[in-house]
């Protein structure tokens, strides 16, 4: 329990070092949202300052770091001068829709994953694992983008899958369990893609944790048992393996997020990727602030949350206490 | 020039605590040396004995200058070491470590390990160095031709010579041994102890044996000073050197089979 | 270092790749930038072995295309108008290195012939020359990106794992904090706050820096690892017994230590690097026009015509594959000989 706390009070004070490092940027970079508006002769000079002065834009670091920290103990995570609202609300309705597409792709990728590896490390040598090595290699060496324009590609042509957004106006406000329907269709696509992308690196993973616990003794003991192979493979084997894999968790979020960044700005999803994009293009500050603050909560709570399972799953940890 | 009554080295009431943990702890200090005193005259054998964990090797690495004790004093030949430099030090004072592969960069060449102290204290010039390198092989008894090998071509008994000759090529005064027989095979034992006390007569040196097998130790050493916990508990000299069922605790880990061999070694003081 | 056959053979590969692609402008036929308006979306031209006649030749040819008359787009030939294809020749002007200049080109053919291996783009200009000009931006900016990388892992890990106390600890947090955020969030963040408009070559540094400044935590926290163990070996201590510097411990004993793991990393972080650059150009946020990179070249499938009617705009992509797999060979190949080594 003490552990948890520690490692409660550790995540904080790390998002606190990402928002610090976030503003240090600003203050490093040159030029803000008003830079644009400097380009229309119609608005004076005076007005851009008197915008900035109302926006505080002039104040110094210390003084918007403390305003945005108050602003984010109220819920609000500052202001955006794009869409002239707080950026808290413009998150909220995006975010979910990230965690909605992230989440479904990485349980698509580990119930693929995990039966194609373990079956693979059982055939270990054997021509199915070396064809799915072959597969997986070239997959990795596929880049994302292209995934998801040859995906963009198969919808058009073939029209099974929509080819963007989330919903389609045919099925708003049609009751419940078209909209599901009609933004599971529309999931489906970035889901395959985001899929794609995880899974040769978990594949690989689960495939190598697997080869290593069925060589380990408690294995042959069992196998010299004569213990069926399915049992050795789901009871003995498989628990073994289960530590390095939920570690494996925790790391390969991030590369899931970074990864489903560009995948909703090529599909259109509209998560948290295309109000990155267009707040870069806009120098829209507090929004970007805030998506790269939303993210980094979500890696760090999913790192967090793959260390207590595996408190859970490895009784070893349980009892020797924690390093 | 060596004063022949002065001893060649001279502890007096070091101390070493080792801190583990954070600095704000308290509970996690350990008393490694506490008050330690020893002396060493030119030309002989100390040996200093111990259980594991009595602090021998904190004593080693003291003297070596690789870890700072919290008081006390060291001198060498009337000097303060701690007001010699890290050259001078080298020069008089070297050491060598029980595990010979770890000790050797495993990607440098007998050669280049030998040549390497005269190489960082900057002493001779290509042609005299490489003469030094070949006389210091030679009196470890490595043949010239092997100069090129890398450790791991050579055998344990090898590598320490490698590891000898290595200390020898700066010439020091004293030669600290820090369990440098354990770990190797019994005749190699034997081998190399000839070979360190023929060094010993022909250049006059000084040897601190650091050691907890008492077998070993009795062979070579004129005295002997017995570390427990940290402080010195017992000194001896060659002929006290026997060991019965009546020694006190101090001497307790030592495995039976030494406290038997020791029981027959009182007359085998070089 | 000794190095086993096959890793020798797939960095004599990669050196290769690279090399051709700083020739690039010798074997493009056109300069990335040369338009022909005349010429837009055009497919690979074909070449032909046999003339009008019906005879072969060695020497290919190529024939002239016109437009059709609907203006949909598509291209037809003139068989009487071709032209053979012809080696060493002299065509536009070309810098190589950034210092000498030539005309020279592998092959071309003389105007108003052209020959589109990969078709051409929505300005007329050769995709094959611009997949060659590209290959430079793409290719260098993962390198060098990674030897940033590398560098400032290798400095910040050092300092840490051998001085160790405050140093060690501030170190540590840094990493932990670059690791809280996803790295493209994190690339984009930094991105976000560099100046959005700037010339081509600029921002092909700029991106290098960036890219290079943002990976840098988790080598630093493998090369600490390795001084951390390296620095109480043994001949460390003997090394420092002897009277050596922090200096000379550090290079001449620790760092060859992290010479494994560096090239090790190496493999694994150039073709995310090069992914990075493609990322960014691809959105805008890169090296952009007119100086072609297989990013911004992939940008254009982006809008939907392009991305269904003009199957060769895709090269750039398909050309990312056989790089990557290689890289995933030799990157397999060193961690085997490191888990081999250990």
């Amino acid at each position: 329990m003490k552990y948890l706390v520690l490692r409660i009070f550790q995540s904080s004070c790390l998002l606190v070092g990402v928002s610090l490092l976030s503003f240090i940027f600003i203050e490093l970079s040159p030029g803000d949202f008003f830079d644009e508006m400097k380009l229309n002769p119609q608005i004076s000079s005076e007005t851009l300052v008197q915008l900035r002065r109302q926006y505080g834009m002039d104040q110094p670091f210390a003084v918007r770091y403390i305003h945005w920290l108050k602003s984010v103990a109220h819920g609000e995570l500052g202001f955006s001068f794009a869409y002239n609202a707080p950026v808290a609300p413009l998150l909220r309705s995006r975010a979910r829709n990230t965690l909605l597409l992230a989440g479904s792709a990485t349980l698509m990728a580990w119930l693929i994953a995990l039966p194609w590896g373990i079956l693979s490390a059982e055939k270990h040598g054997k021509w199915f694992d070396s064809g799915s090595s072959l597969l997986t290699s070239i997959l990795l060496a596929t880049p994302d983008v292209l995934l998801a324009l040859g995906l963009l590609l198969f919808a058009v042509r073939t029209r099974f899958l929509p080819t963007g957004g989330m919903m389609s106006l045919a099925a708003e406000n049609r009751g419940r369990w078209t909209e599901t329907k009609d933004i599971s269709i529309h999931l489906l696509g970035p889901v395959i893609v985001l899929a794609l992308i995880s899974l040769p690196t978990l594949l690989r993973h689960i495939r190598a944790a697997m080869i290593e616990a069925l060589a380990s003794p408690c294995v042959r003991a069992a196998r010299a048992h004569g213990i069926g192979r399915s049992r050795i493979l789901l009871r003995h084997a498989f628990p073994v393996a289960m530590n390095p894999l939920i570690s494996l968790f925790g790391l390969s979020l991030g590369s899931l997020l970074s990864a489903s960044l560009l995948i909703e700005v090529v599909m259109s999803w509209p998560g948290l990727g295309p109000l990155l994009l267009e707040s870069i293009l806009a120098r829209d500050v507090y929004v970007i602030i805030g998506a790269v603050m939303f993210a980094s909560f979500t890696l760090v709570s999913g790192m967090l949350l793959g260390d207590v399972l595996l408190i859970g799953a490895d009784p070893r940890i349980r009892t020797e206490g924690l390093l | 020039m060596p004063d022949a009554r002065k001893p060649l080295l001279e502890v007096r009431g070091l101390c070493k605590i080792h801190r583990q943990g954070r600095w704000w702890e308290r509970r996690f200090q350990v008393r490694a040396l506490h008050n330690v005193d020893l002396t060493l005259d030119a030309g002989s054998t100390l040996a200093l004995v111990g259980e594991s964990g009595s602090g021998k090797t904190t004593l080693a690495m003291c003297l070596m200058g690789l870890e700072r004790p919290d008081a006390g004093d060291i001198r060498f030949n009337g000097e303060s070491l701690r007001e010699q430099g890290r050259c001078e030090r080298a020069r008089n004072i070297q050491l060598l470590f029980q595990d010979s592969a770890g000790a050797l960069n495993p990607g440098m060449s007998a050669r280049e390990i030998i040549e390497e102290p005269l190489l960082i204290l900057g002493k001779e010039k290509g042609g005299p160095r490489r003469g030094r390198v070949s006389k210091a092989m030679e009196q470890v008894g490595l043949p010239a031709s092997w100069s090129h090998r890398r450790p791991y071509q050579l055998s344990g008994g090898q590598r320490q010579r490698l590891a000898i000759a290595r200390a020898l090529v700066v010439e020091p005064r004293l030669l600290i041994l820090d369990e440098a027989l354990a770990g190797l095979d019994l005749s190699i034992q034997g081998q190399i102890s000839n070979l360190l006390l023929d060094l010993q007569a022909a250049h006059g040196l000084s040897y601190l044996y650091i050691s907890h097998n008492l077998a070993l130790v009795t062979q070579f050493a004129d005295e002997m000073v017995v570390l427990h916990k940290g402080q010195v508990t017992k000194r001896l000299i060659a002929s006290e050197m026997i060991v019965t069922s009546k020694e006190p605790a101090a001497l307790a880990g030592m495995s039976m089979a030494a406290r038997a061999l020791g029981a027959h070694a009182g007359t085998g003081a070089p | 270092m000794k190095l086993s056959k096959k890793i020798t053979a797939m960095l004599i590969f990669i050196g290769a790749l690279h090399l051709a692609a700083l020739f690039a402008g010798f074997f493009a036929p056109y300069d990335f930038a040369q338009q022909d308006r005349n010429m837009l979306y055009s497919a690979p031209t074909p070449l032909h072995f046999s003339d009008v006649q019906g005879r072969w030749h060695l020497q290919p040819s190529v024939c002239a295309l016109i437009d059709n008359s609907e203006g949909n787009g598509f291209y037809s030939e003139d068989r009487e108008k071709c032209k053979p294809v012809r080696w060493w020749v002299q065509g536009s002007r070309y810098e190589l290195l950034g210092h000498f200049q030539s005309t020279w080109h592998l092959f071309g053919v003389d105007s108003p012939n052209r020959i589109f291996l990969l078709g051409s783009d929505g300005y007329g200009r050769d995709v094959f020359s611009r997949l060659l000009y590209g290959s430079q931006i793409s290719l260098f900016a993962g390198f060098l990106a990674t030897a940033l990388t590398l560098t400032m892992g290798a400095l910040l890990g050092t300092m840490a794992g051998y001085y160790g106390g405050w140093i060690d600890a501030a170190i540590m947090r840094c990493v932990e904090i670059f690791l809280a955020l996803p790295w493209l969030y994190l690339l984009f963040a930094i991105r976000a706050f560099l100046p959005l408009h700037i010339s081509p070559s600029r921002a092909f540094l700029l991106l290098i820096i960036v890219i290079g400044a943002v990976g840098w935590a988790r080598p630093a926290r493998l090369i600490r690892g390795v001084v951390l163990s390296g620095k109480e070996r043994g001949y460390c201590l003997a090394a420092k017994g002897f009277g050596a510097s922090d200096f000379y411990l550090m290079r001449r004993h620790l760092l060859p230590q992290t010479y494994s793991v560096l090239l090790t990393q190496a493999a694994l972080l150039i073709p995310q690097y090069i992914l990075a650059e493609v990322t960014l150009s691809f959105l805008g946020l890169g090296v952009g026009e007119p100086v072609a990179s297989w990013g911004n070249m992939l940008g254009t499938l982006q809008q939907y015509d392009v991305l269904v009617s003009y199957w060769w705009m895709w090269a750039p992509g398909i050309a990312v594959i056989p790089v990557f797999f290689c890289y995933q060979l030799l990157g397999n190949a060193l961690q085997q000989r490191a888990r081999c080594s250990a």
